[in-house]
């Protein structure tokens, strides 16, 4: 799985990772990230796309799945935005990016966070809007 | 940029405020001096994690991208409007 350049998610940066994007979306800073929650996330997704010899996308898929659908156990507040944005973000550090027509990306991240599909959907689904950047 | 001052035989460096605020420099906080081979690296000692230049260059990146759709996402799709039942009598 990791590279030379691979970058994975640092807990310790979530937490200022996570103030930035509330600022952003225009919300208040009381609020939460479960630091020891996410650590146990990243690992478990981590050793589940190592032990299938999962690539970036498959890592991604089973983060989504692990973290999007989490409520606000992980972030305490706007849950699906944070762990969206924090998973596009770590795409965008491994050189990568997730281009989807903004009238389909409210749709499909709902979905994969209602847990209305399967990993091996959002793996096939996702791959295909999967592009280099940088 | 900042400019070095000799103050009682120190030198002095003022940092700009808004980098010392990214790096949670405030008075009183020790400071690691590191000379390397490129320069003297400056490092607050006991203060919260700050926001790597790395990691908010790519929240900037994502945000460019989705940022306004990113706020709707915690929010329950629409639902269309639910006609009450006529009441008895009514047409």
């Amino acid at each position: 799985m990791a590279n030379g350049g691979f970058v994975y998610i640092d807990p310790e940066q979530t937490v200022p990772f996570y103030s930035a994007l509330l600022e952003r979306l225009g919300e208040t800073p009381d609020a939460t990230v479960n630091a020891g929650r996410l650590s146990s996330h990243l690992d478990r997704c981590m050793q589940m796309a190592q032990g299938e010899r999962g690539d970036l996308v498959r890592l991604f898929s089973h983060l989504a799945l692990q973290l999007m659908r989490d409520k606000e156990r992980t972030f305490s507040k706007r849950p699906v935005a944070a762990a969206t944005a924090l998973l596009l973000a770590w795409l965008y550090r491994n050189g990568t990016a997730l281009v989807l027509e903004p009238d389909e990306f409210v749709g499909v991240m709902q979905t994969i966070a209602s847990g209305g599909v399967y990993l091996e959907d959002v793996d096939g689904y996702l791959r295909q809007y999967m592009r280099q950047v940088g | 940029m900042a400019t070095a001052h000799k103050v009682d035989g120190t030198i002095i460096i003022a940092i700009p405020a808004d980098v010392a605020d990214r790096f949670h420099l405030d008075e009183g906080v020790e400071v690691e001096i590191d000379p390397t081979e490129e320069g003297i690296f400056l490092r607050p000692v006991g203060v919260a994690p700050w926001f790597s230049v790395e990691w908010e260059r790519a929240l900037n990146a994502v945000w460019e991208q989705y940022g306004e759709l990113l706020a709707k996402l915690d929010t329950p799709p629409e639902e269309p409007p639910v006609e009450p039942p006529a009441a008895e009598g009514q047409a």
